[in-house]
């Protein structure tokens, strides 16, 4: 099923780029809508389920410890369903055959990101998601759109030469250790890493995460990207790569160096308070709406980021969420958004201001709305966690609240690009996924922290001694 | 019997969320409210005769060894104050229909989503189920406000309440009780509009919001959902002992403030907004001192005394041709003689109704200083009350100027119905619904120590000084018109000047003070202040994203200050 999954988008674009068809849109969107029902079944199967789904496993460079592993448990279900919706509603958007050709090679890198269970198929799979982007906006974006694509690529190199640098350090690692070469998400947990080099991972997975990501003020390649790259590339961007950073760090940093973030808890705090308040005071300066989406979603990222430094149970289930449920809806936002390619803005569509009033809501933290148990849990962590030095966040969430008012009394109310029925209706299921998840949050699996939970239990049966990052995070979960 | 109130409860939640999304105008809101209001008499009745029920509907979220449940809970004070403002609702709606039937279908559904806010409030048993009814409130707030000047102030305040409830949410749950406590009281302050936030809020609301039944609701509905998170955190609240405290000197600050603000504002709207921030103010200090039934009864009177006046001032307005000018209340009263007499006994509940309430106090409750502190504020309040009395039956009858909508019957029924549940709720003190209450939080029965009348007393004296001295000064008018000078003098001028410059030239020079610092107060926080402090602080950080400073060199700094924050910490 998952490599079906994965197979489907490339042999769909290859079909495109090959086949002299005329209904090359309409073949683009059936494909995302097999995407998109293949991992509603996906959903369906794995549940909340933490053990590994439809496990596919070949060796694939055994010197190096590289598999072919690919699994789907309850947290990485999920988040395949987000991107999965993203994708078919970005496919209907695009408007040339190359368009959805880099989009559905796109699909297939951030479909296999997320099944992928091997931190160097993660990497691989996120740059197969990062680099068809990159030549769509360079060949068919809008004004500077070389700039945003050169910004885009330089970012996500150095992101992913750091994803890099930690996976062959961490190899590097296991064999002076005498240890069998792996990086598969199980064995990344189980090892006992020793401090020096769980803070240079750490310091190298940050750095990545805040460059892919767009953190404030790794943010400005983001802001040129949306006003420049179009409506399909700028949805992608935001509802199928940048959670794929939030993901890979919980999944891979995480368990690689959780004593060393412990330690350095003290510094993650101010820097990310100090990121996402900058970024939302920058939000209410900032009068372009489309480098606002792009501050919108750093804010995101820095609530992420908070929720896995408070390491802590509620922190991390809380990142998950808005790692899910900000893709679906800052997708949405952008989207519904009146871009250079729409031409003269003349429409009064309710369904749009619908829209656009729902995604403000969501992002400003209405419960109910998709990404108010994700604050609620971070907000738990962190004053468990930092106390009272946590307060700033308030302020930086009131800041998010008056932005969302202000942009929907300028924006929600003003004409906006005439969007199809159809549009709309593959909007739906994004907004309807999300609405599930503020209601029902337990709807999602959180595989990593069980899988930390399993790889303590595999430690006592094998009698081995805890290493300290498990038995830090052990300690935390309240495993005995 | 437990299945059918689990059924009826959950009907009453969901026929005003499906209203908001019929598109049949006005009827589909009078079905939701006819449906809430009948079904939320019946779980009151229920919960008078059954203990406290409450029933899960759902696991909301397990997280370690917490757990969330989405649940409802029958218990009796909160049902019995939802279906008193159910049966308010359904009035506005009947009123609604008959009378301004301009008003837009989006409007008809901004108020079902009100209603829909309201039920969850009323029957939430868990915090998450409450933070959904902030939830639909905030966003038929947004889908109906005029994007006026001043509309993103008032939603910014709203918004402070929303992350001040949440983080005292999250500081109670985090074992940081005080905090806790503090961040909820605020939460309250914010959403009863009390100091120290600026009393102004009901007004920019009223003035700013399209459909002015939501403006009313806005009135009932955001101090209910108050009021409702005072008794859900109860005992967190009376944990920390000078937060009573606290509450009563807040309560009694806002109240003495908005009271003399009120005494010199024209305008109709913004004295309804300084009434409902000043008997809030009442409200809250009674839940101070422990008074609960008090608080809870005068928070149901303010309600549909206030909903009588809200509806007989908008009919009156509307004939005048939009004028909410306090005069302009009397000039059609021979056109309009329900609508005059609706809004003069609603004047007079408003202001006798802080004497009433004390008779609702137990014995140990009576503070000698607080019923004298009482005792001037229903003074204050009644000489407001008698000025604009004198001003609806003293004016000189004019003829209407312009056509205006006839009142149809729906009009005139609400009106009555409105005027029968505030005499109901007056009239049958000793016996009333909420007298069952007295029995359960009352160490002693007895209430009627002398004392416990002079609120209600000078309330009455208060009104008769008013009416008195405001019809003499404008016999004295008249006389002055048709030149007889000793009338003029004697029965007029002399009596007005007497009471307006000589007895009470202090209090009217606080009142005009008062007035202007809170027009100034919400001007600088709904407007330009705000919107100044928020802009320049983007302004200085866009410096940084837009490129003229290196986002680089701005990390590199951050991170240097995080560093040495890090090792000071160490």
């Amino acid at each position: 099923m998952l490599l079906i999954a994965l197979c489907a988008p490339l042999v769909c674009a290859l079909a495109i780029s090959v086949l002299p068809v005329a209904w090359w849109r309409g073949l683009a969107v059936a494909c995302g809508a097999f995407e998109a029902l293949l991992a509603l079944v996906a959903f369906f199967l794995v549940g909340a389920d933490t053990i590994p789904h439809f496990v596919v496993h070949y060796e694939w460079i055994p010197s190096l410890g590289v598999a072919f592993y690919l699994g789907l448990d309850g947290l990485s279900a999920a988040l395949l369903l987000s991107i999965a919706l993203v994708f078919m509603a970005a496919l209907y958007a695009a408007r040339e055959r190359g368009e959805c050709i880099a989009l559905l090679c796109a699909a297939a890198g951030s479909t296999g990101a997320v099944v992928a269970r091997d931190f160097f198929l993660y990497c691989f799979f996120c740059e197969l998601a990062v680099w068809p982007l990159c030549l769509l906006a360079a060949l068919r974006g809008g004004l500077h759109r070389e700039s945003a694509a050169v910004q885009f690529s330089i970012h996500s190199v150095l992101g992913g030469a750091l994803l890099l640098f930690t996976a062959v350090s961490a190899v590097s690692q296991q064999r002076q250790m005498g240890l069998k070469a792996s990086l598969a998400i199980e064995q990344i947990a189980v090892e006992s890493w020793p401090l020096s080099f769980q803070f240079t991972a750490l310091v190298a997975c940050a750095l990545a995460f805040a460059l892919r990501s767009s953190i404030f003020p790794f943010h400005s390649w983001a802001m040129t990207w949306h006003r420049t790259a179009g409506r399909s590339a700028s949805m992608v961007v935001v509802g199928g790569v940048l959670p794929l950073s939030a993901y890979g760090l919980l999944r891979y940093a995480l368990p690689l160096c959780a004593d060393a973030l412990g330690a350095w808890q003290t510094i993650a705090l101010p820097l990310l308070i100090a990121s996402m308040t900058a970024a939302a005071f920058s939000l209410l300066a900032e009068r372009d709406a489309l480098r606002q989406l792009a501050l919108v979603a750093s804010c995101q990222m820095a609530w992420i980021a908070l929720g896995i430094s408070a390491l802590d149970w509620h922190g991390l289930q809380g990142a998950a969420i808005i790692a899910i449920g900000s893709g679906a809806v800052v997708a949405v936002l952008s989207c519904l958004l009146v871009r250079s390619e729409d031409g003269v803005a003349d429409s009064q569509q309710p369904p749009r201001r619908w829209g656009i009033l729902w995604a403000v809501l969501a992002l400003a933290g209405l419960p109910g709305l998709g990404l108010f148990p994700g604050y609620f849990l971070v907000g738990l962590a962190g004053v468990g966690q930092w106390g009272w030095w946590i307060a700033p966040l308030a302020l930086a969430a009131f800041i998010c609240g008056v932005w969302a008012l202000r942009f929907f009394a300028q924006i929600g109310r003003a004409n906006g690009p005439y969007l199809g029925r159809s549009q709309y209706l593959l909007l739906l299921p994004l907004v309807l996924y999300s609405c599930a998840i503020g209601l029902y949050p337990s709807l999602i699996g959180y595989g990593e922290v069980a899988a930390v939970k399993e790889v303590v239990a595999t430690d006592r049966e094998n009698d081995g001694a805890p290493t300290a990052a498990v038995d830090s995070l052990s300690s935390l979960l309240g495993v005995p | 019997m437990v299945i059918e109130i689990k059924v009826i409860a959950l009907l009453i939640i969901l026929a005003p969320l499906l209203a908001a999304f019929v598109p049949l105008r006005g009827f589909s809101f009078l079905g939701a409210a006819l449906i809430v209001c009948v079904g939320s008499l019946f779980v009151a009745w229920h919960s008078l005769v059954e203990p406290a029920y409450s029933f899960d509907l759902y696991t909301w979220l397990a997280s370690e060894n917490r757990r969330w449940t989405l649940a409802l809970e029958i218990e009796t004070q909160r049902v019995v104050l939802l279906s008193l403002l159910n049966s308010v609702a359904l009035i506005l709606a009947i009123y609604a229909l008959g009378f301004r039937r301009e008003i837009a279908g989006g409007d008809f559904s901004t108020a079902a989503l009100v209603l829909f806010g309201l039920q969850i409030a009323g029957l939430a048993a868990s915090d998450i189920t409450f933070f959904l009814s902030w939830s639909a409130l905030a966003f038929a707030a947004l889908w109906c406000g005029e994007h006026k000047d001043g509309w993103g102030g008032v939603r910014s305040l709203d918004r402070i309440g929303d992350v001040l409830l949440v983080a005292g949410v999250v500081l109670l749950l985090a074992d940081f009780a005080r905090g806790g406590v503090y961040c909820v009281l605020l939460a309250i302050c914010n959403r009863m509009g009390l100091l120290p936030f600026p009393l102004e809020l009901f007004n920019a609301d009223s003035g700013r919001c399209r459909g002015w039944f939501f403006a009313l609701l806005g009135d009932l509905v955001s101090p209910f959902i108050a009021l409702v998170l005072f008794l859900r955190y109860r005992a967190q609240i009376a944990a920390q002992v000078e937060v009573l405290d606290i509450c009563v000197y807040i309560g009694l600050a806002t109240s003495l403030a908005a009271v003399l603000a009120a005494l010199k504002v024209e305008d109709m709207r913004r004295s309804f907004s300084l009434t409902t921030a000043g008997q809030m103010g009442l409200v809250l200090a009674f839940m101070g001192i422990g008074a609960e039934v008090a608080a809870i009864f005068l928070f149901a009177l303010h309600g549909i005394a206030k909903a009588l006046a809200r509806v007989a001032a908008d009919g009156i307005a509307l004939a005048a041709g939009g004028k909410w000018q306090r005069r302009e209340i009397g000039l059609l009263r021979r056109e309009l003689p329900l609508f005059s007499a609706a809004f003069c006994l609603a004047s007079l509940l408003l202001a006798l109704g802080p004497g009433l309430a004390v008779l609702w106090m137990w014995d140990g409750q009576q503070h000698i200083w607080l019923l004298v502190a009482l005792g001037v504020l229903t003074f204050l309040y009644s000489l407001q009350v008698g000025a604009v009395l004198v001003r609806v039956f003293s004016l000189p009858r004019v003829e209407k100027t312009h056509a205006f909508p006839a009142p149809q019957q729906a009009s005139h029924i609400a009106l009555i119905g409105l005027a029968a549940l505030a005499i109901f709720a007056v009239a049958a003190l000793p016996h009333s619904p909420l007298n069952w209450l007295k029995s359960t939080g009352s160490t002693s029965a007895g209430l009627l120590v002398p004392l416990a009348f002079v609120p209600l007393v000078t309330g009455i004296l208060g009104s008769l000084l008013s009416w008195l001295v405001f019809r003499g000064g404008q016999e004295g008018e008249s006389a002055l018109r048709t030149n007889s000078w000793e009338q003029c003098l004697v029965r007029g001028y002399y009596l007005r000047d007497l009471y307006e410059v000589e007895a009470a030239q202090l209090l009217f020079s606080f009142a005009r003070w008062m007035r202007d610092v809170n027009t100034a107060l919400a001007e600088i926080a709904l407007g330009k202040g705000g919107r100044l402090l928020i802009r320049g602080a983007g302004w200085s950080l866009a410096l940084i994203h837009n490129g003229r400073v290196r986002c680089y060199g701005a990390a590199a700094l951050a991170g240097i200050v995080a560093l040495l924050w890090g090792m000071v910490k160490e």
